[in-house]
């Protein structure tokens, strides 16, 4: 496939056959909730998560029907495909949010639903503390397809090749952890579920011990896993993790959080035994390095502004907050408005950074993450040993990340390029905030957390929001979950059709 | 690329992307078909029954302005009564409501959360909790939810009969309590710590209105997309 050329009747119905099958993957997960709505006798909820579900299967299936069958996907298709899954998969996701009566207009359920997927965690919806239970399961369960994948939730359903590479690299994952993707896939879902199961078990015991019965315990639980594990950071309640008060659940949610944002690939060489990787990992190092930085900036300014006059909740609240800003999750165990209004500037200034940074590459994490990070200063410390050395010398950079790698000049450009992507993100997200009159940092923080997918509010994002500012971080969280790449394929596709030469 | 290259028509193009389009827009029709049958806003919110007096200390925040701009009302001082706050208020002016006895108006959600020296509720003091009513029950999209977490002690939780939740309106509370920015006890942040509470309003369920249709639509839409998954399958099988 070339961008240059007007594409052929066969690669639009290859796309939307791929497109398909996401949509009817996304349907199947609509009757999960759907049947908690019958079991807990919430019957419209339910029959609004049967419609959703239905209809998605009913265009999936005409799809199946009309179209030819997908024999052999090219790179490039896969690429353009995961860029529209992303944007139709909300679409489907958000019909029974907002045939459900809980939000204003389409555009809030699309947000919610993008927000989902996408792992940003921000919400616009008007009334959660009266939402049903099978609703709210469902904004959950999409944070836990969108944090594996939808695309790598098609994969491992549907034999791929080639395209399905090009898929599962349209969602910013590049890391083969197996020797094909579908057994990449696997080895992901396999991982996810004995996180469940310790994980699940673990703050379904907590909530317990803090006063919750046992079915809404295990209904919490679940809910609370998808979003930290996945780095989501919804919660089932408004407060979000602050409606516990609750120490022991905050704990395990930073255990679930830090495992959300290391690799699945760490997480294959962790459970083979490998524990010499995560010293050597060049992204282990870089967090290391910008956890301690970050955290000590966040302490700072939490002690200097006499936020908290406790050690104890200093602590506590500072690490639980820097944990989720760092790993992109997002919960907040204090009401976000204290952001602005309490914490000062460094801390939330911490925090921001945090945020940008993001968690390690093939990771549920967003952001710029700690690859790149760690790329474009050892490119940076090689230019400056370069600098200082005869003019004929040549230094070699060399970092280890799964195995020992010399520094390609190439690598580090691409790695600068989304770096600077991710910045000129988060600044147009910014603009746009100021445009509508919310402060600058309040902006800045905002727009950050959209774009890099994380989910902390100060209180900008509210059903109340002018409706151009949420299409704004729609479109963050959207370039941001992508990483840029498959939504510029998409971009270059739409082009082709439009202007290509035949 | 296909070995037989057929480029598209533009026209062609511009032709399915109408298609998608009004597929879309069909779509959202058929979901806002399926929304509930109800008045614009809520009906069903009963009064309240006890006047609750605008109270009284006056109390400056050093931010100017609440939330998006939204002005503070100035109270004039009545130093025997503490003041009447909202969430938004004490969140917006943490220091300056810190160890202050406020008054504070909210409805129980979620759960009662009992613990062996005391209870956390949250108390929220949205639109949904005492305005307009939960949502689905009226088309009155104010805000989200606010509230604050707040510390009771057992006895004063055993008389919290209903919780808010999906089909029930929680009890409405007064309480008068010390808001903390840190709670020394517990560590928690942004509380208030109950001395007095009365119950305003019990809770109870609310009817959530008709939706025409929605059960038959989603029963004939999902007979659909079975018929095609079997049409599907016995095309594949063929």
């Amino acid at each position: 496939m070339t961008l240059t050329l007007r594409p052929d009747l066969g690669d639009l119905a290859t796309i939307a056959r791929l497109v398909s099958r996401v949509v009817l993957v996304v349907s199947l997960a609509m009757l999960v909730p759907s049947l908690l709505g019958v079991v807990n006798g919430e019957r419209d909820a339910a029959a609004v998560m049967l419609f959703g579900a239905a209809v998605g299967l009913l265009l999936s299936g005409i799809a199946e029907l009309l179209l030819p069958a997908v024999d052999d996907i090219s790179w490039g298709e896969g690429m353009v495909a995961a860029g529209l899954s992303w944007l139709v998969a909300p679409l489907v996701c958000a019909l029974p949010l907002y045939a459900s009566g809980y939000f204003p207009t389409f555009l809030h359920a699309y947000f919610d639903a993008m927000s989902a997927l996408t792992c940003a965690g921000l919400s616009v919806l008007n009334d959660l503390d009266h939402l049903p239970d099978s609703l709210n399961l469902w904004r959950h369960l999409m944070q836990f397809m969108g944090g594996q994948g939808i695309i790598l939730v098609v994969l491992t359903f549907f034999a791929g090749g080639g395209g399905a590479v090009g898929m599962y690299a349209g969602e910013a994952r590049e890391d083969k952890i197996l020797p094909n993707v579908r057994r990449t896939a696997r080895f992901i879902w396999r991982a996810s579920l004995v996180y469940f199961a310790i994980g699940g078990s673990a703050l379904t015991i907590a909530l317990i011990g803090d006063g919750m019965a046992l079915w809404p315990a295990a209904f919490h639980a679940t809910n609370l896993f998808f979003a930290a594990f996945d780095t989501g950071g919804f919660a089932p309640r408004s407060s979000s993790v602050g409606y516990y008060h609750s120490a022991a659940v905050e704990g395990v949610l930073i255990v679930l959080m830090v495992a959300g944002a290391l690799s699945f690939a760490l997480h294959y060489r962790l459970w083979q035994g490998d524990a010499k990787e995560m010293r050597r990992n060049l992204e282990t190092k870089v967090l290391a390095v910008t956890f301690t930085l970050l955290s000590t900036m966040m302490f700072a300014g939490l002690v200097t502004e006499l936020v908290h006059e406790d050690f104890v909740a200093t602590l506590r609240r500072g690490l639980f907050q820097m944990v989720s800003a760092h790993s992109g999750a997002g919960f907040a165990s204090v009401p976000g408005a204290l952001f602005s209004s309490a914490w000062g500037v460094l801390a939330p200034g911490a925090l921001i950074l945090a945020m940008t940074i993001g968690g390690m590459s093939g990771s549920t994490t967003g952001g710029i993450k700690a690859i790149r990070l760690g790329l474009v200063g050892k490119q940076l410390a090689r230019v400056a040993r370069q600098v200082a050395l005869p003019r004929d010398a040549v230094v070699v950079s060399r970092y280890h990340h799964l195995s020992s790698h010399v520094l390609n000049p190439d690598v580090a450009r691409a790695a600068t390029m989304v770096l600077l992507l991710f910045g000129a993100l988060y600044f147009s997200g910014t603009a746009v905030g100021l445009f509508y009159g919310y402060p600058l940092e309040e902006s800045l923080f905002e727009s950050t957390s959209a774009a890099a997918g994380v989910g902390l509010s100060v209180g900008i994002t509210s059903p109340t929001m002018p409706a151009p500012l949420m299409a704004t971080y729609v479109a963050q969280m959207y370039l941001g979950r992508l990483e840029f790449i498959s939504a510029l394929a998409l971009m270059g596709y739409i082009h082709s059709m439009v202007r290509g030469t035949r | 690329m296909n070995e037989e290259y057929r480029p598209t028509r533009r026209r062609v193009v511009a032709l399915w992307v109408l298609v998608a389009l009004a597929g879309v827009a069909g779509l959202v029709g058929l979901g806002e078909a399926l929304r509930h049958d109800h008045p614009a806003a809520g009906a069903q919110t009963p009064e309240l029954t006890e006047e609750i007096d605008p109270l009284r200390e006056d109390v400056p925040c050093e931010l100017p302005a609440g939330r998006e701009g939204a002005e503070r009302p100035v109270v004039v001082a009545a130093p025997e009564l503490p003041q009447m706050v909202t969430s938004n208020e004490l969140y917006d002016c943490p220091s300056t409501w810190d160890g202050r006895r406020v008054r504070y108006v909210g409805e129980v959600v979620g759960a009662v959360l009992e613990r062996r020296d005391g209870a956390w509720v949250q108390l929220n003091d949205d639109v949904y909790a005492d305005g307009v009513g939960p949502l689905p029950t009226h088309r009155d999209f104010r805000g989200g939810n606010a509230g604050v977490g707040v510390r009771l002690t057992r006895d004063q939780a055993a008389r919290i009969d209903n919780v808010g939740g999906a089909t029930q309106r929680g009890d409405l509370l007064e309480v008068v309590a010390e808001f903390r920015r840190v709670d020394p006890e517990t560590a928690e942040v942004a509380i208030l710590h109950v001395e007095t509470m009365r119950i305003l309003r019990r809770g109870e369920p609310f009817e959530i209105p008709e939706a025409p249709g929605r059960a038959a639509v989603a029963m004939v839409a999902a007979a659909g997309a079975l018929a095609i998954v079997v049409i599907e399958r016995r095309r594949r099988e063929r």
